[in-house]
């Protein structure tokens, strides 16, 4: 039994199930379920998260002193039914539909929660309000003392969009944006019509817009939503179809843009691109707006951001270059995940009355809170299998041949130290390449990671040089990618826009723009990760190895996996990847395995592994 | 679904018309003159975190009829847990 005060956070039943352990108030473990599971964005109880962090903790359910769900399931109720009542009777369908799951476990949530630890938890459970849960994962963890503080995601109980202030160990909501009302909803009805899939295709909606002109801005204005000043916003809900039907988007919305939402997987036109550029802009109004208004509210310096549209890094660029705010921290698990960590911590501070030190970096570890696998471990499963592979005792020597292996436009899969919590990769779990290569775009998504080829990837850069390739504003750091700034104007090719003119949508992504075409988007911009010893150290000193050889301090980092699969987290998971696909070396620790020396018999069939996973 | 959750559904619908008919707007359906933000309540109190003590949990009388149907029905026929909705699109089903 732990001498020490055990707060387990929980998030599940709609997506991204997730747990967290905090220790005192140390985060000390957090994954999502999803990781082991092996189904993209879980959303079960996340049983195997909850595991991993109690056997991380050496607890037992028994041991822990609170349980935290991340939202309060009865005020979620009562928007439901509010919903319904608001459209009857034209609601009665949708309502026999919707109600089910309510009757069945989500109004029973304590029965649930009870019966998923197997009757061994018998203390309180705490149940936070879903954004003051994102808000709590956004301040308490941030380097600041205080901050001003914005959430924004498609829905909790009632709000979809919040404001606040947070100082020493107290967070405070004061304002709020209600259901139907939604900015996160908006971007997933544009994601729904242009043909992706919803709550996980709006990363793709994002990436997609750089390629288009943002021609409907206006009519989406005029409308779907009135923005004010304040950076509040009303949404005309006959456009939409979530509240009463079964898909995001109406017929009226289908006439307003000129025809039917687009096939999945159908060929992407210009049309899609500049729906998905008008969208972004839009988007990216409103969260300046609002970051304006709560600065003008708070008074604040600093700024702390959660809530799924929150990992709009192109929107959170925009606020870092055109907003108010001098610094900005973004919790990396921004979406529901972080929910289970922000209730946690909520727990401690603000109903425990515990007090809070901010620390200079952030009290989130890199975001490395997953498990981690040890060299016999990893051995043992590759002589399982039949590999051959290069075993290193010293670090220098591994690290210099996979820098040799990068420059020579090699791809290779890393897994190094404990899993990242949050859904980006951020050189614990990654697929690592040559920023410089002209064909390295081309070859990571249609080779390695079966996605779209219009998809960018992103840099991860040393910190010290990350201003002389990238026009950060304040020499900002992003730890956790969820930043976007363009490459700085001297690694640009200057004759590039001259060789993009005539070119339109995807076919500009074939002129080389930079010194760093990989990384470099259509519009020169970039998700930054800054790398720091402090928080990586084996993956900074990857880059620094890197850098000594080519003299560029750059890799493209992208997660390891492959499109539909949730990023790895055991070293099986990397190995089975890594066979599946035509990732040319992987490195597990202190493992190399090269893929031209394994025997034929050993390698997987890549169609045959890209088909065990659901396409996202 | 079993008949009596149906039978449940469908009897409680009329009082969601009937409450609609009283006019209330929780959604904001019409659109307001000036500002969208709503103010949020006074940091709630430590009691609120915990079940039962939060004002979120005093739902609406309709609300809190449904859901002692629910609790009703589950107790009576003892109907294992199930979470249901599979046929909802997922998109529709986080919303709920």
């Amino acid at each position: 039994m732990s001498a020490r005060t055990l707060i387990l956070g929980i998030s599940a039943y709609y997506h991204d199930a997730a747990a967290a352990l905090i220790a005192d108030g140390e985060i000390i473990a957090a994954a999502q379920e999803e990781r082991f599971t092996r189904r993209k964005h879980d959303a079960r109880f996340p049983e195997n998260a909850v595991r991993y962090c109690l056997d991380h903790a050496g607890a037992t359910a028994a041991d822990l002193d609170y349980v935290a769900f991340y939202e309060k399931p009865l005020a979620k109720f009562d928007r439901l039914v509010a919903t319904q009542q608001a459209y009857a009777p034209a609601s009665f369908s949708t309502y026999l539909k919707v109600m089910q799951p309510w009757l069945h476990a989500k109004l029973h949530l304590r029965r649930e929660l009870h019966a998923a630890f197997g009757g061994k938890y018998n203390r309180p459970f705490v149940y936070t309000d879903h954004h003051e849960a994102h808000a709590a994962s956004a301040f308490f963890p941030s380097p600041f003392e205080e901050a001003a503080i914005l959430t924004l995601d498609g829905v909790g109980e009632w709000a979809t969009t919040t404001l606040g202030h947070g100082r020493g160990n107290r967070v405070e909501l004061t304002h709020e944006i209600r259901f139907p009302h939604s900015l996160g909803l908006l971007y997933s009805a544009f994601t729904y019509y242009t043909g992706f899939r919803v709550n996980s295709g709006e990363y793709k909606v994002m990436g997609l817009a750089p390629y288009g002109e943002p021609r409907f801005a206006e009519l989406i204005r005029e409308h779907l939503i009135h923005i004010r000043d304040d950076g509040s916003f009303w949404m005309d809900q006959s456009y939409f179809n979530y509240t009463t039907g079964m898909t995001m988007t109406s017929d009226k919305f289908h006439a307003l843009f000129g025809g039917p939402p687009r096939d999945p997987e159908s060929k992407l036109t210009q049309r899609d691109m500049d729906l998905a550029a008008s969208v972004q802009v839009v988007c990216e109004e409103v969260m300046l707006k609002c970051a304006r208004h709560l600065h003008a509210i708070t008074g604040s310096k600093n700024l702390v951001m959660a809530g799924g549209v929150a990992l709009n890094c192109v929107g959170n660029g925009r606020i870092l270059r055109d907003g108010p705010f001098e610094r900005i921290w973004i919790q990396p698990a921004a979406g529901d995940a972080g929910g289970a960590l922000g209730a946690a911590l909520m727990t401690w501070h603000q109903v425990l009355s515990h007090p809070r030190c901010a620390t200079p970096h952030d009290a989130l570890s890199g975001s490395y809170l997953g498990p981690a696998y040890t060299d016999s471990e990893i051995r043992s499963l590759l002589n399982a299998y039949g590999a051959r592979f290069h075993a290193f005792n010293d670090e220098s020597e591994l690290l210099s041949r996979v820098a040799d292996l990068l420059a020579e436009e090699k791809v290779i899969g890393w897994l190094q130290g404990r899993l990242e919590f949050g859904p980006r990769a951020l050189g614990a779990r990654s697929i690592l390449g040559d920023p410089r290569s002209a064909k390295m775009q081309q070859v990571m998504n249609l080779k390695i990671k079966f996605r779209e080829g219009f998809r960018p990837f992103a840099p991860s850069v040393l910190r010290e040089r990350s201003g002389e390739y990238f026009d950060l504003p304040h020499d900002h750091d992003s730890p956790y990618m969820l930043l976007v700034a363009p490459v700085a104007p001297a690694k640009r090719f200057a004759d590039s826009d001259a060789r993009m003119s005539g070119r339109s949508g995807i076919d500009r992504l074939n002129v080389t723009r930079s010194e760093i075409p990989a990384v470099t988007h259509v519009d020169y911009s970039a998700r930054i990760q800054t790398v720091t010893p402090e928080t990586n150290g084996r993956y900074y000193r990857l880059i620094k190895r890197f850098e000594a050889r080519t003299g560029c301090p750059v890799l493209v980092n992208t997660s390891f996996n492959i499109r539909g699969e949730p990023i790895v987290c055991t070293p099986a998971d990397a190995y089975r990847c890594f066979m599946g696909t035509h990732l040319d070396a992987l490195v597990l620790e202190n493992t190399l395995v090269l893929k031209d020396e394994q025997r034929d018999g050993t390698r997987f069939d890549a169609e045959q592994y890209k088909q065990s996973f659901a396409l996202d | 679904m079993a008949w009596i959750e149906r039978f449940i559904l469908i009897a409680s619908y009329p009082l969601l018309v009937a409450a609609r008919l009283a006019g209330r707007d929780p959604l904001r359906l019409r659109e307001p003159r000036g500002s969208c933000w709503v103010e949020r309540p006074a940091r709630p109190a430590a009691s609120s975190y915990f079940y039962g003590g939060s004002p979120a949990d005093r739902v609406p009388a309709v609300t809190h009829l449904l859901m002692s149907a629910a609790r009703l029905l589950q107790r009576r026929s003892g109907t294992p847990p199930g979470h249901g909705g599979e046929d909802i699109p997922d998109e529709i089903y986080t919303l709920w």
